[in-house]
């Protein structure tokens, strides 16, 4: 069991010109995107951006329509890659116990134990999920991703239902599990500041296409109220909403409040 | 609710006031010569015909002949609508295919073929059987279809992305979602079962509880009658209880039939 922990993994992901339509919209138009192995990305953007519909083709839920997206230099869906992705909903299966939920997709019994042990659950492997709490099923959730040895975990604002404090505690959890794992991750959000928190670089997404490309240059673990986390905060903030961050929403004319501004847009900022 | 312990005592005691008054009233009016034994003998008299028949043995002996009645009747209705509602819930085709006829068909009153079914069968065992069997195959098929149909997708999607396929999806995922429902149509045609049971064994029967009740009636035995009719109402209660119980332990996950564990 010593060798559960141990393993780094992780796995590089290419796409070019990758594109999605449903229907007449245009959801994704020729999205060029690099992640290294290894690396933390979190996708921000509103909703409709398509951050989901990227995550969803990265978990091979769904196909592109054209262009090209590649996992570790092959083609998606061809090569041996465990890819696991996290929900906003728990998803366990309300009729098999933690335990069982983590050992789904047969997993070992020692594997599984290990990865509730690790996200700290171990005291409830034989409780039935309608017993825990938000925070502790999407726990749970993590530990049946991290189970699969995953080489890219996919989170698509897995933490978007639970108040403050838990979210903090969970951004700690998956932090050590990444440095830990080495695992490359890929996190939607509507947060900001989660993604602050968790990214070594962040994207936003705007109509389908790469608006803003930011390295986050903080040392981990990070905290929320150092001046440089809150300048990228609304670095970003600024970018989504169109609005100087500083400025109190009130004296934001109106019409300027929900427009995002595509010409300064697409210049990405530099560090 | 907070009673005090002198309310619930009281509470404890009230559902059984008009009960036990009524039977109170039934035994005095019977004593009294007020209701005719033909019409309702004491209970004193029934309790005593039950015992008769139980020591006889014939009690056991008509017991057993429903008892198996309505269990193969069942088993094959029921083991019927299981498959018919697997098949048109886990595919698209066969429910095209075969959903809308069993619907017209489920809507005709089964006892209404009780004609028909003297003419194919006669009035021997596979009549019986035959129309418990068709009692219960509508209920189990409605609710196992149902059931399967509203299998949560992103459970579904979930498993199938780590890798659960075919029979392991059903297995783990498919049927365990659809128990609720399925357990709820079992419950449905249990009571069927005893409805039809009943009115096939008082048509034509040599034996079982509704021969017993049919022959009594003959001979103006109202104390066997009301024997007849209470075995019915204690084996359907029973029943019930099963179902009740597999409920239980199939659904023990299910917040609903937990019982303070674990929370």
């Amino acid at each position: 069991m010593s060798d559960l922990s141990s393993t780094k993994w992780g796995v590089g992901i290419t796409t070019r010109n990758l594109q999605r339509h449903f229907g007449d919209l245009t959801v994704l138009k020729g999205l060029d995107l690099d992640i290294p192995a290894g690396e933390s990305l979190v996708i921000i953007g509103r909703s409709g951006c398509g951050k989901s519909t990227l995550l969803r083709l990265l978990a091979g839920l769904d196909k592109p329509d054209g262009g090209q997206l590649e996992v570790d230099g092959e083609a998606a869906g061809t090569g041996n890659h465990s890819v696991r992705m996290m929900y906003q909903e728990p998803r366990l299966l309300p009729w098999k116990t933690v335990i069982e939920n983590v050992e789904i997709g047969n997993v070992s019994y020692a594997r599984a134990k290990f990865s509730l042990h690790e996200v700290e659950l171990d005291s409830k492997a034989q409780d039935w999920p309608a017993s825990l709490s938000g925070g502790q099923k999407q726990r749970v959730a993590l530990a049946r991703a991290l189970a699969h040895q995953p080489e890219l975990l996919l989170l698509d604002e897995p933490l978007g239902a639970l108040d403050a404090l838990t979210r903090s505690t969970m951004h700690r959890l998956i932090e050590n599990l990444w440095q830990e794992h080495g695992f490359t991750l890929v996190m939607v959000t509507h947060d900001v500041s989660e993604a602050v928190m968790l990214a070594d670089r962040v994207i936003v997404l705007d109509e389908g296409a790469i608006g803003l490309d930011v390295k986050i240059q903080l040392p981990r673990p990070r905290v929320a109220t150092d001046p440089s986390f809150v300048g990228y905060e609304a670095r970003l903030l600024e970018y989504l909403t169109g609005v100087p961050a500083e400025a109190p929403d009130e004296t934001v004319p109106k019409h300027k409040r929900a427009t995002l501004q595509p010409e300064s847009g697409y210049l990405a900022i530099s560090n | 609710m907070s009673l005090s312990i002198r309310n619930r005592a009281l509470a404890g005691f009230l559902p059984w006031i008009v009960p036990v008054a009524l039977l109170l009233a039934w035994q005095i009016g019977a004593q009294l010569g007020w209701i005719t034994a033909r019409v309702l003998p004491a209970p004193t008299d029934v309790v005593a015909a039950g015992w008769r028949l139980t020591a006889s043995g014939e009690l056991w002996f008509h017991l057993k002949s429903s008892f198996e009645r309505a269990a193969i009747g069942f088993l094959i209705g029921g083991g019927i609508g299981l498959a018919l509602g697997f098949a048109t819930g886990l595919s698209r085709w066969l429910s095209l295919l075969l959903d809308s006829t069993l619907q017209m068909v489920r809507n005709i009153p089964h006892l209404a073929l009780i004609p028909l079914v003297i003419l194919w069968f006669g009035i021997d065992e596979t009549a019986k059987i035959f129309l418990v069997a068709l009692g219960s195959v509508f209920p189990i098929y409605l609710n196992t279809y149902h059931g399967i149909r509203n299998v949560d997708p992103q459970l579904l999607e979930m498993a199938r992305s780590y890798g659960v396929r075919g029979v392991a999806l059903f297995w783990h995922v498919v049927l365990p979602g659809a128990l609720p429902s399925i357990l709820v149509g079992v419950r449905f045609a249990l009571g069927f079962m005893w409805l039809t049971l009943i009115v096939s064994e008082t048509i034509s029967a040599t034996d079982g509880i509704g021969y017993l009740a049919m022959d009594a009636r003959e001979f103006m035995q109202t104390d066997v009658v009301l024997v007849a009719i209470l075995l019915y109402a204690v084996l359907g209660k029973l029943a019930d209880l099963s179902a009740k119980g597999l409920e239980l332990w199939w659904l023990r996950w299910h917040p609903a039939y937990q019982r303070g564990e674990g929370v």
